[in-house]
């Protein structure tokens, strides 16, 4: 006999498992929380505890974790028992010391096969087998202890502490130890009480001379220019004129020095004739010709060298000959690279400005990791400056550890999530090296994209739940008709409890393909009108057979009004409000369902009522799928956790809003606020419900 | 940090240090952060993460201050870098016990955890995590103006100081309401007490920071001076 506790919040599974284990012969105690089970433990230590993992409250995980951190329960067998079957949640439930992991649905077979199993490794004493030590056997199931043929009469207790010593062979046991395992540790007795128990067990074994096999021992995360200096000068415009060789040049200068020394020479000799010195007249006049030529080109020399010595904006010299040829030159080639620099500017204007209009954060980093360059959205993301921050070391303002763990790495592919500068939004960012040793940053705002893959595996992991619990019931039951001989009472008992479930699953199900349903459906018609007073004369039916008698239901006497739209949703709108006002008012409460039109023209559909109520801070997170307020699962009320997210929907999708107003403890308000455009009034209502007729 | 010295070994030791100094604040800063979140989601794994790294920012103390004797011994720097360095190591010093900070409020909430408490227990965790917004957001700023060395940005750390001691005052009247509402509170609020004391020692934190930042660039110590007397001295 082992006593095994089952901490399982669904009542049908618990049962389930109740009775299984109580065929195979164990002792079972219940709890639905984690504050029971607490209790059960510190009263009595089980020998197993069947764990589930979403409980309301303190999660089951939490609480084999402070198990396993206690000594009295550290040795504690715990089966974890979950909707969970991902892989990491697996390795997160063994890791927090659960000893097996099964997921559900499971089979019961199964969960007895593993039980055993387990108790075998853990707690062998538990388990109903055969044990043999020596000549000495002790079978538990029959409670008889013999040698080979010679039976030993033993009192309870000296059975249990012949049990314990047989299972743990080979081991020294101080007192306090055997009392906490043979005894349990919630019996608070005298130590020496173990001395008497060894005593008379050694007694009773004398006879069968196995007295000696019992031995007592003594004394253990720039800007570019624009200036694409309007030319004042464009050396194109003049480049059209003749194209000369250099050689031509040459020419023209030694023909006109040759030019200027004839007929420097000639006036000398025409001269110097009338004071008889012609031929040194002729001389001189010739060295001033050439004089007069060098000095010409010593001017234009030096203007041109002066322009090159200075910013060259200007045009060049427009000198004729030798100087002015070098200088346009020079001036065209000088033109001719500076365009080329504008345009290579242009692009790399063009190329940044593409870069800043990036959605993603760009960041250029140097060699030494010194931040080059940035866009405005990385500025923004790392609380940047673009300018003053230029050649400051990253990481001295992008601090990140995970970034700077990253960015020492020499070469990653990975992206590394980071919150960014105000910690708001999360940041995945890439790091790739380009060049010689630079760097690039990217990162990218994924926020939206985190959040929506929490939600949907928080979806998932709640469907995956809600439908897995009611067909773990039903496949267990099915499974323990066929294989357990059931008493009629049981049986009928087993019989409702699966119908229930398969109740369950059948709603959920019905609730589910009416959110795809909503969600998939074109717009409903503004053309077809539904009149009020069905919807209530419907919703009203329904929630009197669930109240059944236990609640006033009260609904407008009349109400000529009509609303347009589609029907079976607004129907259904309108039943999960007062079902759920039904269902969360306790017995002899009031549920109040009326209609007005406010002054805008837009109608109002509220259902009050005197139930329990919610707290302010669950309000906004009421019409999320499978949000529970209490955030337990149990399913005492019968619910879904999809019938307001229906009721959002709908009226979203009519164009209105669902406004809720509630306090704890006082009762809850739930207004379906429907637009002026489809709200049809008493006189044309009358000519639209014709009108309906006839369109159908 | 800016000044060419004609040794450049010498430059790229003490922007080298500087960065390590500011690697660590960054530590320090995801500390604190992960810490309240751990607080206010009552996550036991996070808070193990916290405590596990807390040994990092140790070991990064230790290193740091060990190359600063390094480098005051080699090069024996005169004003500017004289300042820096000492700067440095009492930012460290401040960086460490920030960290240590952390530290606590992540061991408060692996009792809280131990305990039972569960986050269904009407805590007010979200003025916590509202101060504690206020004092991360400060120590990055004051980080942020380390790394710059922008002394404007050092006095406006001073001044919004008072901002969380004013978060702290009121988040103690509202703990003591709940202790007087609900006897079986006290000793979660008295935990939260120590928390929020522990947030707002990391506002002071930001402070001492900020006033090193002054000592580097002006050359005027201006701890215990009002803050107008510090904003005067700056400009």
């Amino acid at each position: 006999m082992s006593r095994v506790l089952v901490v399982e919040d669904e009542p049908a599974i618990a049962e389930l498992m109740a009775i299984n284990l109580r065929h195979a012969g164990h002792e079972v105690v219940m709890a639905s929380t984690a504050e029971q089970a607490l209790l059960q433990v510190d009263q009595v230590l089980p020998d197993l505890v069947v764990l589930d993992w979403m409980l309301p409250g303190q999660s089951g995980l939490a609480l084999a974790k402070r198990w396993r951190s206690q000594s009295r329960t550290r040795e504690l067998p715990i089966i974890m028992l979950t909707a969970r079957a991902e892989e990491p949640d697996k390795i997160a439930g063994l890791d927090a010391g659960a000893d097996d992991y099964l997921t559900k649905p499971f089979s019961t077979n199964e969960l007895m096969a593993r039980i055993r199993a387990v108790l075998r490794r853990k707690a062998p004493d538990a388990l109903d087998s055969a044990v043999e030590v020596g000549m000495l056997r002790l079978d538990p199931a029959t409670r008889r202890v013999s040698r080979d043929t010679q039976e030993v009469r033993l009192g309870p207790t000296e059975f249990r502490l012949l049990h314990f010593f047989m299972t743990h062979p080979e081991r020294v046991h101080s007192r306090s130890q055997l009392l906490d395992r043979v005894w349990g540790d919630h019996v608070f007795i005298e130590e020496r009480t173990v001395d008497v128990h060894v005593k008379r067990l050694r007694e009773a074994l004398s006879p069968v001379s196995c007295a000696g096999m019992i031995e007592t021992v003594r004394g253990p995360a720039t800007a570019s220019h624009t200036s694409s200096s309007p030319w004042r000068h464009d050396p194109d415009a003049h480049a059209v004129e003749v194209e000369r060789s250099a050689m031509s040049w040459l020419f023209s200068r030694f023909l006109a020095g040759a030019l200027a020394m004839v007929v420097g020479a000639s006036l000398g000799y025409w001269s110097g004739g009338p004071v008889h010195a012609s031929l040194i007249a002729a001389v001189l006049g010739g060295a001033v010709g050439v004089g007069t030529i060098s000095a010409i080109d010593t001017v234009r020399g030096y203007r041109l060298i002066r322009w090159l010595a200075g910013s060259q904006e200007d045009a060049a010299p427009r000198d004729t000959g030798f100087w002015g040829e070098i200088g346009y030159r020079v001036e065209r080639s000088i033109r001719s690279r500076e365009r080329g620099t504008a345009q290579e500017r242009l692009r790399l204007a063009q190329f940044l400005s593409a870069m800043e209009a990036s959605p993603n954060g760009i960041l250029l980093l140097d060699a030494n990791d010194q931040i080059h360059w940035c866009n405005s959205v990385a500025a923004d993301h790392f609380g940047l400056d673009p300018e003053r921050d230029r050649m400051q070391p990253v990481t001295n303002l992008v601090r990140a550890p995970g970034f700077v763990a990253a960015l020492h790495l020499p070469s990653t592919t990975e992206a590394v999530l980071v919150p960014d500068v105000r910690g708001r939004c999360t940041l995945s960012i890439v790091i790739r090296a380009y060049g010689e040793g630079l760097r690039l940053v990217l990162s990218q705002d994924v926020t939206q994209r985190e959040r929506a893959d929490a939600m949907r595996r928080d979806f998932v992991a709640n469907v995956s739940h809600e439908i897995r619990s009611p067909l773990t019931v039903v496949a267990g039951f099915i499974e323990t008709l066929s294989s357990l001989p059931l008493s009629e009472v049981e049986r009928k008992r087993v019989l409702m409890l699966m119908g229930q479930q398969a109740q369950r699953m059948q709603t959920l199900v019905g609730d589910l393909l009416i959110l795809a349903q909503l969600e998939g459906s074109p717009l409903p018609p503004s053309d077809r009108c539904v009149p009020l007073a069905k919807l209530f004369g419907q919703s009203k039916a329904d929630a009197v057979a669930l109240s059944s008698g236990r609640h006033t239901v009260r609904f407008p006497e009349e109400c000529a009004a009509q609303i347009a739209g589609n029907e079976s949703e607004l129907l259904s709108a309108l039943t999960n409000l007062v079902n759920n006002a039904v269902r969360y008012t306790p017995e002899g409460g009031r549920v109040t369902v009326s209609w007005r039109t406010r002054d805008d023209g837009s109608g109002e559909v509220s259902v009050a009522d005197t139930g329990i109520g919610v707290d302010r801070e669950h309000i906004p997170r009421l019409t999320e799928r499978f949000y529970r307020v209490d955030g337990s699962r149990s399913r005492d009320t019968g619910g879904t956790g999809l019938g307001l997210s229906i009721v959002k929907h709908v009226v979203q999708r009519h164009g209105g809003e669902l406004e809720i107003q509630s306090e704890a403890g006082k009762g809850s308000r739930f207004s379906l606020i429907l637009p002026a455009a489809r709200v049809r009034m008493a006189g044309p209502g009358v000519a639209g419900a014709n009108e309906q007729r006839s369109v159908a | 940090m800016t000044d060419k010295h004609l040794s450049t070994q010498f430059d790229s030791e003490l922007s080298g240090i500087s960065t390590r100094v500011l690697e660590m604040g960054g530590l320090v800063e995801s500390q604190v952060a992960q810490a309240v979140y751990a607080l206010t989601n009552f996550s036991a794994d996070i808070a193990s993460d916290v405590l596990r790294h807390e040994d990092r920012v140790n070991t990064m103390e230790i290193e740091i201050d060990r190359d600063l004797s390094t480098i005051i011994a080699r090069r024996q720097p005169t004003a500017r870098d004289l300042r820096l360095l000492i700067a440095i190591s009492k930012t460290i010093a401040n960086l460490e016990r920030v960290g240590d900070e952390a530290a606590r409020i992540a061991r408060t909430v692996q009792r809280l955890i131990d305990a039972g408490v569960s986050s269904r227990l009407r805590l007010p965790v979200n003025d916590l995590a509202h101060e504690a917004e206020l004092a991360v957001a400060q120590l990055r700023k004051a980080l942020d103006a380390f790394a710059r060395l922008d002394t404007q940005k050092a006095v406006e750390v001073l001044k919004q100081d008072d901002q969380i001691d004013r978060e702290f005052d009121g988040l103690l009247r509202k703990l003591i309401t709940y202790m007087m509402e609900d006897p079986r509170t006290i000793s979660t609020s008295i935990d939260l007490v120590f928390v929020a004391k522990a947030i707002e020692r990391v506002g002071d934190h930001a402070k001492n920071l900020a006033e090193v930042i002054i000592y580097i660039v002006k050359g005027t110590d201006v701890r215990h001076n009002t803050v107008a007397a510090v904003e005067s001295m700056v400009k």
